[in-house]
C-alpha cells in the first residue's frame, strides 16, 4: 500500500508544482490576508489629528509636548482655518483646539482642550477619545498614565517564583513600568527608579486614583506577530485544503478516479496518498513561511517550544488536509471545488480567529467555532508561542489529527460508493 | 434591434440558463459574499468592549462610582464580576484582556482625599486590545473626578461631535461588507463565466463568428451581474434586517450595489479573458480584494490612514462602493469625493474593460 500512497502523494505534489493556477490558487489567498493583517496593522495605529494652538505659555507648551507624545495621534500643527478645511476633507479625523487664555485658566483650574471629532463610527471615534482623555489625565497626574510599582509578594512566595522563573520559559513577568511619554519604560530589576520618579510623578493627584499595571509578558506582543498565527492557518487550509480537494476533483472530472477505482489500489491507500501529498505541500509551505518569520524576529516563541510549534503546524497541515480530502469528493466540478473550498477556507480562517479573538466573542458564535478544526489549529499556535501554559495543547492535537481521522473513513466510504453520474453542466 | 444587441440577449439568456444547469455552483457562488459577510462582522464584534475581569475588594459608593466610569469610558470594558482567583486565572489563558481590581479601603482613601491604588492585570498579547485599555484607565478616571466633583484637576476635554450620533461600528463595518459582498460577487462571477468560454472551447468558435466574441461576453457579463447583484441584495438585506440597520437613501444603496457590481463583474470579466482559466479566478479575485476593501474606508474613511493607501484604494471598485453604500445606509460621508461622482467612475469602470473584452479575446 505504501507505494501506491507514494505514487499518489507524489503525483499531487507534481501536479501542483506544474500548474501555474494551482500555485496562484494556493498562495493568493493567503498572500492576500498576510497584506489584509498588515493593513489592519497599520489601521489600528495612530489617527490624523490637527492642532490648533492659540495660546503659547509654559502650561500651553507642556501640553503640546503631551499630545506630540501621544502614541494616539499623527499631530499636525494647523491654523484654525486650516484645521477646519482638514476635518471638512478628511485629512484630520479630529482638530484639537488650545484656547487663547489656556494658560490663565489652568492657574485657576478651568481649563479645557477643544476637540471637534468626526465620529462617522464609533471605533476610532472611541480611539480619539480615549487617547485625548489620557493626554489631558497626564497633564494633572502623569502617574496616573504610569505604572507603580507592585506591592512586594512575601519572602516564601518570592523564592519560589525565583525558583519558578528559572525553570519556566515565557511565564508571567511582572514588570514595573513608568510612562514617558509614549514610552513604556521598565525600571530596573535593582529597582533604582529614583530617575524616573523624580521627573514623571506629580506633586498631587487631583484624580485620588493611581493604577499599577502588571502585565503578562514582556515585551507586549506586536500586533503583526499575533495576527500572523491564523495566516499560517490559511495557509495551510489552501495548500493542504484546496490543493488536495482540486486534485481529487480534477481526477474525478478527467475521468482519472474513474480509473483509479479499477485498479488492484485499496480505498485506503488512495486516500492516504491524497493527505499525504496536502500535508507534505502544506508543510513545505508552512516551513518557507516559518523560517524568514522566525529568523526575522516575526515569530518568537517561548525558549525551547520550537518542537511544539512544529508539531501543531505538522497537525494543522493534516487536519487541513483531511478537510480537502472531504471537500474534493463532495464535489463533482473543479469550478464547484473551488468554490466550496474558497468558502470553507475565509470561513474556516474567519471563525478561527483570523482577524480577532474567538473567546471575545458571544458564546453562540464561540460554539459555531469549536466545530472548525482551524480554531484548535490558532488557539494551539497562539499558546504555544505566547503563553506560558499550554491547559489545551493534548485537545487541539487530538482534534486536529481526528479530523484527518475522519476524512481517511469518510474518503474511504465515498470512494466505495458507486459514482454518481455526471451529467454535463450538472453538479 | 441591432444583430448585436440580438447576440447578447441571446448570450445572457444562455448564462442564466447555465446558471440553473448548475445549482451547487451557482449557490457556493451566491453564499461566498454572504459568508464573507457575516466573518468580517466578527471582527467589529470584538473591536471594542475588550472582555475585563472585575474584582471588587468592596462594594461602596465610591468603588461602584469608580466601576460606572469604567463602564462609560468610551466602550472600552465589557466588565464582568468575578472572584479574583477565577479573574487571574482566566487572563492567563486568554481569556479575559485584563482584570481590574478595586482593593478595600477605596471608598475611604477617596473620602479622606488620599489616593486609592487600583490593579491592572493585561493579558498584553494583542497589542490594539491592550493599548484601549490601558487608555482608558486614565480616561475612567476623569470620568470619576468630574462625577465627583474633586478639587485640583485643572485642565478637562470638551469633546465635540460633528455627527450626531456615532455609527456602531458593527453597522458600520457590516454595510461596507455590502460592498464587499459587491465586489467579490461580481468579479468571481464575472471572470468564471468568461474564463469558461476558453475552458470548454467555445472561444475559438466565438471568434470566428459574424458578431465577434466582444457581444457574446458582453452578454455572458450580463447575467453574471444579474447573479452578482442577486448575491449582493442578500447581503443588503441581511444588514437591515438582521444587523437592524435601516438605508437612509434606498435608492442610493440600490444604486451603489448595481453599480458596483458591474464594475466588478466587468473587471472580473477582464481577468478571465486576461487568465483563460477558471481555476485561478476565485482565489485571485478574493485573495486581491480583501485587502483593498480594507483599504476602501471599510473601518474608517480611508484618508485617516494616510495619503498613500488613499490613493491606492482607488485602483479597486471597493473604495467607490463603501463611499455610496456607507452614505446610502447610514448617511455618512466617507470619501472626500461626492456620491455622484463615486457612481460614474464606477460607471466607467464598468463599461471601459466591457468595451476592451471583444478586442483582447481576438488576440
Amino acid at each position: 500500500m505504501s507505494r501506491v500512497v507514494w505514487a499518489i502523494a507524489r503525483s499531487d505534489i507534481t501536479r501542483w508544482r506544474r500548474s501555474l493556477a494551482l500555485v496562484a490558487a494556493t498562495l493568493i489567498p493567503a498572500i492576500g490576508m498576510s497584506l489584509t493583517v498588515l493593513g489592519l496593522t497599520y489601521a489600528v495605529g495612530r489617527q490624523p489629528v490637527a492642532l490648533v494652538r492659540s495660546s503659547y505659555g509654559p502650561e500651553s507648551d507642556r501640553v503640546v509636548e503631551i499630545l506630540r507624545e501621544s502614541d494616539g495621534f499623527f499631530l499636525s500643527e494647523r491654523t484654525a482655518e486650516e484645521a477646519d478645511d482638514d476635518l471638512r476633507n478628511q485629512w484630520v479625523c479630529a482638530v484639537i483646539t488650545i484656547p487663547e487664555d489656556f494658560d490663565e485658566a489652568v492657574a485657576t483650574k478651568s481649563a479645557h482642550l477643544e476637540v471637534r471629532i468626526n465620529n462617522v463610527d464609533l471605533d476610532f471615534s472611541d480611539d480619539i477619545r480615549r487617547s485625548v482623555s489620557e493626554a489631558v489625565v497626564r497633564i494633572d497626574a502623569p502617574e496616573l498614565a504610569s505604572l507603580g510599582e507592585e506591592e512586594a509578594p512575601d519572602q516564601e512566595d518570592a523564592e519560589e517564583e525565583s525558583e519558578a522563573k528559572d525553570e519556566k520559559v515565557g511565564d508571567e513577568v511582572s514588570r514595573t513600568m513608568i510612562r514617558r511619554g509614549n514610552a513604556w519604560i521598565v525600571v530596573p530589576d535593582d529597582g533604582d527608579d529614583t530617575e524616573y520618579q523624580g521627573e514623571e510623578i506629580s506633586a498631587g493627584n487631583p484624580y485620588l486614583v493611581n493604577v499599577v499595571e502588571t502585565d503578562l509578558r514582556s515585551p507586549d506582543i506586536s500586533f503583526l506577530a499575533y495576527q500572523m498565527v491564523p495566516v499560517l492557518a490559511l495557509l495551510a487550509l489552501t495548500a493542504g485544503a484546496l490543493v488536495t480537494a482540486l486534485s481529487i476533483a480534477g481526477d474525478r472530472e478527467g475521468g482519472r478516479l474513474r480509473v483509479i477505482r479499477l485498479t488492484p489500489a485499496s480505498r485506503l491507500g488512495v486516500v492516504l496518498g491524497h493527505l499525504a501529498g496536502g500535508t507534505l505541500a502544506a508543510t513545505l509551505l508552512l516551513a518557507v513561511v516559518v523560517v524568514p518569520l522566525a529568523l526575522t524576529g516575526v515569530l518568537q516563541p517561548p525558549p525551547g517550544r520550537w518542537p511544539v510549534v512544529a508539531v501543531i503546524l505538522v497537525a494543522t497541515a493534516v487536519g487541513s488536509t483531511g478537510l480537502g480530502v472531504i471537500v474534493g469528493l463532495v464535489t463533482q466540478r473543479v469550478t464547484t471545488t473551488v468554490l466550496l473550498g474558497v468558502n470553507v477556507a475565509s470561513a474556516s480562517f474567519l471563525l478561527g480567529g483570523g482577524f480577532t479573538t474567538i473567546a471575545f466573542l458571544p458564546p453562540f458564535i464561540q460554539h459555531i467555532a469549536a466545530a472548525v478544526p482551524s480554531y484548535y489549529a490558532v488557539e494551539g499556535l497562539r499558546e504555544a508561542l505566547f503563553y506560558a501554559d499550554m491547559p489545551t495543547l493534548a485537545r487541539n492535537l487530538s482534534v486536529l489529527i481526528a479530523t484527518a481521522a475522519l476524512s481517511l473513513v469518510a474518503g474511504v466510504w465515498m470512494l466505495a460508493r458507486p459514482e454518481p453520474r455526471t451529467a454535463a453542466g450538472r453538479s | 434591434m441591432t444583430a448585436s444587441w440580438r447576440v447578447m440577449l441571446e448570450a445572457a439568456r444562455g448564462q442564466m440558463v447555465s446558471f440553473a444547469r448548475a445549482p451547487v455552483t451557482t449557490i457556493f457562488a451566491l453564499v461566498l459574499p454572504l459568508n464573507l459577510l457575516l466573518l468580517m462582522s466578527l471582527f467589529a464584534l470584538t473591536g471594542y468592549n475588550a472582555p475585563t475581569g472585575l474584582v471588587m475588594g468592596e462594594d461602596t459608593p465610591r468603588a461602584r462610582a469608580f466601576v460606572q466610569a469604567l463602564r462609560d469610558a468610551h466602550n472600552s470594558f465589557a466588565l464582568r464580576p468575578m472572584d479574583r482567583e477565577v479573574a487571574r486565572d482566566l487572563v492567563r489563558r486568554g481569556r479575559l484582556v485584563a482584570v481590574i481590581e478595586i482593593p478595600s479601603g477605596f471608598d475611604a482613601a477617596i473620602a479622606a482625599g488620599e489616593i486609592a491604588t487600583v490593579q491592572l492585570t493585561v493579558d498584553n498579547v494583542n497589542l490594539d486590545m491592550s493599548e484601549d485599555v490601558r487608555r482608558a484607565v486614565p480616561a475612567a478616571a476623569a470620568i470619576f473626578a468630574e462625577r465627583l466633583g474633586l478639587p485640583g484637576v485643572r485642565v478637562k476635554s470638551r469633546l465635540i461631535n460633528l455627527l450626531p450620533k456615532d455609527t456602531g461600528y458593527v453597522e458600520y463595518l457590516g454595510v461596507s461588507a455590502v460592498a464587499l459582498a459587491a465586489v467579490i460577487a461580481g468579479g468571481v462571477l464575472g471572470g468564471t463565466v468568461v474564463a469558461l468560454e476558453w475552458e470548454v472551447g467555445a472561444a475559438r468558435m466565438l471568434l470566428v463568428a459574424p458578431s465577434g466574441a466582444g457581444p457574446v461576453l458582453i452578454g455572458r457579463l450580463a447575467a453574471a451581474a444579474c447573479m452578482g447583484v442577486l448575491a449582493s441584495a442578500v447581503t443588503a438585506l441581511v444588514v437591515i434586517f438582521g444587523y437592524g440597520v435601516p438605508a437612509a437613501h434606498p435608492l442610493e444603496v440600490v444604486a451603489g450595489i448595481v453599480f458596483t457590481v458591474v464594475a466588478s463583474t466587468s473587471l472580473g470579466g477582464l481577468l478571465g479573458v486576461l487568465l483563460r482559466r477558471t481555476l485561478p479566478i476565485t482565489p485571485l479575485v478574493l485573495g486581491t480584494q480583501l485587502p483593498f476593501y480594507l483599504d476602501s474606508g471599510a473601518l474608517e474613511p480611508q484618508r485617516f490612514d494616510g495619503e498613500v493607501l488613499f490613493w491606492l484604494a482607488h485602483f479597486s471598485p471597493a473604495y467607490f462602493g463603501v463611499g455610496v453604500i456607507e452614505h446610502g445606509y447610514n448617511n455618512l460621508v466617507v470619501t472626500p469625493e461626492p456620491v455622484w461622482f463615486l457612481l460614474a467612475v464606477l460607471a466607467l469602470i464598468g463599461v471601459v474593460p466591457a468595451v476592451l473584452l471583444g478586442w483582447l479575446a481576438r488576440r
